[in-house]
């Protein structure tokens, strides 16, 4: 038995060492597609990063005030400290020039300081930024359309506290320069900072974030969450299913082939044979989990800092996954029919399972009531939270288990179908 | 002429009599609109969304309450945890319990902003967040000055910390989109890329597997013995899978209308035309594809990943304004991008046929050069 099982298994090797391309192909799909989300998000993932922010400004306005508003935009005059994070990417235009740009998806947002606005500003009139958005773009327009708003809630601080000395700065600054009147506007506006200066700095309300070492502690203890990471262990789930699914959809060919037959009618019991495509699935199986996730180590610069869970999950659910493909093929013999729903189950089981989309954006239903019933989600959600979350043995040994009796309970019924087919007299 | 019409509508009705088929062609595309919506920013609407927030008040005096209502004025959504349960918050706001006490001794006091677990994804959403919160710090930091400045005794009071909130703001902003308003949301937002990736993907797999079986199982031969020339033969396999393209984009644009509501704005024909196009490109390279490979099982691999491919560089699954500008170049040598520009162009921002001709043009490109190499590599 065990000589037969050996030679089986160096058969089907020895077959997959000629024809690699289908299972390269699979195991390309995870890696490409994390490295293009990688590479989308800024090389090495370890931040999240937006990318550089463009957009238009049209002053309109052409005044003092609208050139300080400008300036302090493109973060020209403020130094290395003062400057924001994030990476503006001003261009001064005119209004047409500007919309015309945005239409052409060039641009995602065009801010337009209209005339008018520096006078009454300085007079207290109530006055209007406009900000047109790119309606192809989600999220860089939000980020500008936010910076404003903590820009026109300061502009708007600065004309209430300061609206007597501002009237009087419009006043200044309409006629000629006149030295003797801006003096002494410029001694009592540094007088009211100074009074103001211990209400500012550091403001009298401000906020503070955990620490990442804090916030890893309420957590559990984890290591600091990396997106590239969650997203190539649910990659890397879902194809290990499509991965499954050619390693034992090779029994199509057998029994196309005949091979079964042939060994029926020597009498030889198919157990072996069926075990050795299990086996050969399992392997594989195994040596993919380890190029996808050990290429991410290379490749990505990441590390799993809990490889013993890790390990022992991915081996439940290879068992899972061969339990489960063995069924199909028990289920569906004929090849062309199987095919279709294979693949379908795999895609259905990968993204219900969470390993495509955060699980928090699937429906509360769902969430709530299906996806627990589901080993895709018992593997992604335990590798995930054992990775980032700190979970410890109570957590994945259980998911370990589920997985191994899960993909046991459906050999046995794979095994119990092929022995009904057979006796039924299906073509082996 | 009808040799090719036969082929192609004969094609279309082995495809439309396979059950799995239909499901890869309207119930899975489905599926992934509806579920792929959920994760559009925003609802649409021309000022950016509310996101909800938990707050936990420990302040036991006025002003807890105070700042409480200037984070709403400021765009703030405070929920309730017990009361909804729908609704999950990404971030909470401690307010500490000597805030009041602090603050009116002048002395600075933080409130606390907290992820809250399994919120990790929500990146957006927290920014916005901690930007409204900077936002009502701003403005409560600077209603302390004013009430303070206006003659009152410091400490301030909370009757006039509440005047000065109501007080309407100096300085306003005012958003909205180009183009129409409101902008495709939510289903209006998902559908153009993934209708744009299930189109490639199926008329890649099933025109690869297709051409290959017929091939393989001698079907092709067979019909070179009747009155059919060559390049019939092969603009009818083309003609077939277009077809196929077309009851696709048919179905999914008319649930999305019926079911969705789906507003594709005064465009529908222009937004078709597109799709189109597209669908001729796709079953011209799944044409390919199944002229240059045999084993199914390569087919499918090939198919699968450069489908996938083609829909992560073309935009389908993730916002293209998220990359640098080298993958967004890089995206454009794939004709998924074409595509989702043009579908944006006159979907998002309004635009007339008028506005699509480049891409129309290069797409139309990309499906004269894939069918004249699968025209070269045909084999029967």
């Amino acid at each position: 038995m065990i000589s037969m099982l050996r030679a089986l298994l160096a058969k089907d090797f020895a077959r997959t060492r000629r024809n690699p391309l289908p299972w390269l192909l699979f195991l390309l799909a995870p890696l490409c597609v994390a490295g293009i989300i990688g590479f989308a998000f800024g090389g090495s993932m370890r931040e999240q990063r937006i990318g550089t922010l463009r957009f238009a400004l049209v002053d309109e306005d052409n005044t003092l005030v609208s050139r300080f508003l400008r300036s302090g935009a493109s973060g020209e005059n403020l130094g290395a400290d003062r400057r924001s994070a994030l990476p503006l990417a001003p261009v001064l235009l005119t209004r047409e020039p500007a919309l015309a740009q945005l239409h052409d998806n060039q641009l995602s947002a065009v801010v337009i300081i209209p005339a008018g606005f520096s006078d009454d500003f300085l007079a207290g009139k109530q006055v209007t930024l406009e900000l047109v958005k790119n309606p192809a773009e989600s999220i860089k327009p939000t980020i500008i359309e936010e910076g404003l708003g903590i820009l026109t809630a300061g502009l708007d601080g600065l004309g209430r506290n300061f609206a007597p000395e501002l009237t009087e700065w419009r006043q200044a600054l309409s006629q000629s320069p006149d030295l003797e009147r801006i003096g002494p506007l410029l001694t009592r506006t540094g007088v009211r900072l100074r009074e103001l200066g211990p209400m500012i700095n550091p403001p009298l309300v401000g906020y503070c974030k955990p620490t990442a070492t804090a916030d890893g502690a309420a957590t559990g203890g984890g290591s600091s969450f990396n997106l590239f990471g969650n997203l190539l262990l649910g990659l890397a789930a879902m194809f290990m299913l499509f991965l499954g699914g050619l390693g034992l959809g090779d029994l199509h060919r057998e029994i196309e082939l005949r091979t079964l037959a042939r060994y029926q009618t020597l009498h030889v019991s198919l157990v072996p044979f069926l075990a050795a495509k299990v086996v050969f699935t399992g392997l594989m199986l195994l040596l993919c989990a380890a190029i996808i996730l050990g290429s991410g180590m290379v490749a990505f610069d990441l590390r799993w800092h809990q490889p013993l869970p890790l390990s022992a999950l991915t081996l439940g659910y290879v068992v899972f996954i061969a339990g489960l493909m063995a069924l199909l093929v028990a289920w569906i013999p004929d090849q062309r029919r199987a095919d279709p729903v294979r693949s379908m189950v795999s895609l259905v089981l990968g993204m219900a399972g969470g390993c495509a989309f955060p699980p928090e954006m699937l429906p509360a239903f769902f969430r709530t009531y299906l996806m627990p019933l589901l080993p895709t989600h018992w593997y992604t959600a335990t590798t995930r939270a054992v990775e980032y979350g700190g979970a410890g043995v109570d957590l994945w040994l259980p998911a370990t288990i589920k997985l191994t009796l899960a993909g046991i309970a459906l050999l046995a019924l794979a095994a119990w179908l092929f022995r009904r087919r057979f006796a039924q007299g299906a073509r082996a | 002429m009808k040799n090719i019409l036969s082929i192609g509508h004969n094609e279309l009705r082995l495809f439309m009599k396979s059950r799995t088929a239909l499901l890869w062609l309207f119930v899975l595309p489905l599926a992934f609109v509806a579920l792929m919506a959920r994760f559009s920013f925003g609802d649409g609407r021309s000022s950016n969304r509310f996101p909800p927030v938990l707050i936990e008040n420990a302040d036991t005096g006025f002003l807890g309450n105070v700042f409480i209502d200037t984070l709403s004025a400021q765009g703030l959504w405070r929920i309730d945890p017990e009361k909804d349960t729908k609704n999950k918050p990404i971030r909470t706001i401690r307010v500490p319990a000597d805030f009041t006490t602090r603050v009116l001794a002048r002395q600075p006091s933080n409130v606390e902003l907290v992820p809250v677990p399994g919120s990790e994804d929500a990146q957006g959403d927290a920014l916005v967040i901690e930007a409204r919160l900077v936002r009502a710090l701003v403005a409560l930091n600077s209603h302390l000055f004013e009430t303070s400045r206006q003659g009152t005794q410091w400490p301030p009071d909370e009757q006039a910390l509440r005047t000065a909130l109501a007080r309407p703001a100096l300085v306003t902003l005012d958003s909205k989109f180009a183009g129409r308003d409101p902008v495709p949301s939510g289903v209006g937002f998902s559908l153009p890329g993934n209708l744009v990736y299930f189109l490639t993907m199926n008329l890649l797999i099933f025109g690869g597997a297709t051409v290959a079986a017929t091939r393989r199982s001698g079907v092709l031969r067979r019909l070179l013995t009747l009155p059919v020339r060559r390049g019939e033969l092969i603009a009818g396999q083309l003609y077939g899978l277009w077809l196929l393209g077309a009851v696709q984009i048919a179905f999914l644009l008319l649930i999305g209308k019926l079911v969705f509501h789906l507003n594709l704005g005064a465009n529908t024909p222009g937004v078709v035309l597109v799709l189109l196009v597209y669908a001729w490109v796709a079953a011209a390279i799944g044409t390919l594809i199944g002229s240059l490979l045999d084993a199914h099982d390569r087919i499918v691999g090939v198919c699968v990943l450069a489908s996938i491919l083609m829909a992560a560089l073309g935009g389908c699954w993730f916002p293209m304004e998220l990359v640098p500008d080298v993958l967004r170049t890089a995206g454009h040598c794939v004709p998924t991008a074409w595509a989702l520009d043009a579908l944006h162009r006159l979907i998002s921002f309004g635009g007339s046929l008028g506005d699509v001709l480049r891409p129309l043009s290069v797409l139309a490109a990309f499906g004269a050069a894939a069918t004249a190499a699968a025209s070269r590599w045909f084999r029967v």
